[in-house]
């Protein structure tokens, strides 16, 4: 029986997705959050239109692609939540002009 | 005495394969023992560029079989595609080459012009800044872009896409594909060879090695002609973004699932495989002169491999000295050729290797007269 706890929770933060609030929890991955959600997807796929979600969850595979304010586009799976983090889902791609 | 296979092939890489597929539909039984993983492999290293524009520039029949290949691949394409579903991505964009300063464009022009004064069938058009305006309209270009050539003989293709649909449909043809074994020793035995990999022999009648800058290590064991000097190619992809490019281009292309596929150094670098951030800049300064927007974007990857190129760039198509049923092929652009290799070099070697069509490509060519 363990009776530390090896990581401690921390604190309760909110977080924006596509525009509405969601509780999550400091530090953890911001793929972890959206797992959670109703609607799972991270990205949709404009080479085929389907949605993704994340799938791996170490780096690998890119489908937890969103867009988070002030960072830019990344996996999700490697990003930790801080308070006030404000998400896109990435269904539109990026133009380059 | 009868040989379990017709033709045992070293090397699985896009020249193997595509010389097997080609045999395969030729019925003929064959056998490709491909490498380990750590094997260097060239065919994953690779801008899929499916190129002749320049080609043989001093070397007419290099430019002939580049030409003859890039005519092929529709074929091909839809051959594979047809057989193994395996969409390779191929399109026949035409290519464009970029020139940053009138000297460039200059130096581009009488390249051109002298290839086609050699080939009739060399194609290309002479562009303006104006016109690649309106070629890519969704797309800035560098400052320092003036113009350049756009040739409709180019294309690309996805080239792990490429070598998954050569090997699929080899298989589907009856090919024999072992993976993971090194071939260590080939030795001539009872009106063929014998081939060792591990605990597992093989007999053939013929013997092809393709087995990229692994195949110095048979040099002198086989008496091959055969001279290579690797160079380093760095590579990176960047994330995906709307399909905005859809040519082919030197060192910059875009997937049609949208990633930039950005390139690429030229190395001398021994036989290592590691990148570098002097690698990284370089690849980078590079396309940013033609396309500045791609600093916006994130770059996922970047590897590296090495070019299996000989001394003047050129293929060697030849044999052992001692064994003339032991073919090799050196090849740095096995993309572009893998239609000649899986078409007429394959139908040839199917029908028996008979006289020397590509005489002009043997590797006697670097010998200096002095030592052999």
């Amino acid at each position: 029986m363990t009776t530390e706890t090896i990581f401690p929770t921390r604190p309760s933060v909110e977080i924006t997705i596509d525009g509405k609030a969601v509780a999550a929890r400091e530090g953890e991955p911001l793929a972890a959050v959206f797992l959670r959600l109703e609607d799972i997807h991270t990205r949709t796929s404009f080479f085929s239109s389907q949605p993704r979600a994340p799938f791996c969850m170490m780096g690998v595979c890119y489908e937890c692609l969103v867009h988070i304010e002030d960072i830019g586009t990344i996996r999700s799976c490697q990003q930790a939540v801080t308070a006030g983090m404000k998400v896109e889902r990435y269904d539109h791609p990026k133009r380059l002009k | 005495m009868k040989q379990e296979f017709d033709i045992a092939i070293v090397g699985g890489g896009i020249v193997g394969a595509a010389v097997g597929f080609g045999l395969t539909k030729a019925k003929r039984r064959v056998i490709i023992i491909d490498g380990a993983d750590h094997a260097l492999r060239a065919s994953r290293t690779n801008g899929g560029l499916i190129w002749a524009q320049g080609k043989g520039a001093n070397f007419p029949a290099y430019y002939r079989i580049t030409r003859q290949s890039t005519d092929l691949w529709p074929q091909l394409a839809a051959d594979l595609q047809e057989l193994t579903g395996v969409d390779m991505e191929y399109r026949r964009s035409g290519g464009i080459i970029f020139c940053l300063s009138e000297e460039q464009l200059a130096l581009n022009v009488t390249k051109a012009e002298q290839m086609a004064a050699v080939h009739p069938d060399y194609s290309y058009e002479l562009c303006d800044r104006t016109q690649f305006e309106k070629m890519l309209p969704d797309i800035r270009l560098g400052p320092k872009v003036c113009g350049g050539l756009f040739s409709p003989m180019d294309g690309h293709v996805n080239p792990l896409f490429m070598l998954r649909a050569l090997l699929a449909g080899f298989g589907a043809c009856g090919g024999k594909l072992v993976t993971s074994q090194k071939v260590t020793r080939v030795a001539p035995k009872e009106g063929g060879y014998h081939l060792t990999a591990g605990d597992m022999t093989v007999s053939a009648e013929r013997v092809l090695i393709a087995a990229g800058n692994h195949s110095r290590d048979f040099a002198e064991s086989l008496d091959l002609p055969l001279k290579l000097v690797p160079q380093r190619g760095q590579l990176m992809v960047t994330e995906r973004v709307a399909p905005v490019f859809p040519f082919a281009s030197n060192g910059l292309r875009q997937h049609v699932t949208g990633t930039f596929q950005l390139g690429v150094t030229h190395e001398e670098a021994g036989d290592s495989v590691d990148v570098s951030s002097a690698g990284a800049n370089f690849i980078a300064k590079r396309v940013l002169q033609f396309m500045p927007d791609l600093a916006k974007l994130r770059v996922v990857r970047q590897w590296a491999g090495l070019r299996v190129l000989t001394p003047d760039g050129v293929p060697i198509f030849d044999r052992s000295r001692s064994h003339p049923g032991i073919h090799f092929i050196a090849c740095h652009s096995g993309v572009t050729l893998a239609a000649f290799h899986a078409g007429p070099f394959a139908q040839w070697l199917a029908a028996g290797a008979q006289g020397n069509p590509f005489a002009e490509f043997t590797g006697g060519r670097f010998d200096t007269g002095a030592a052999a």
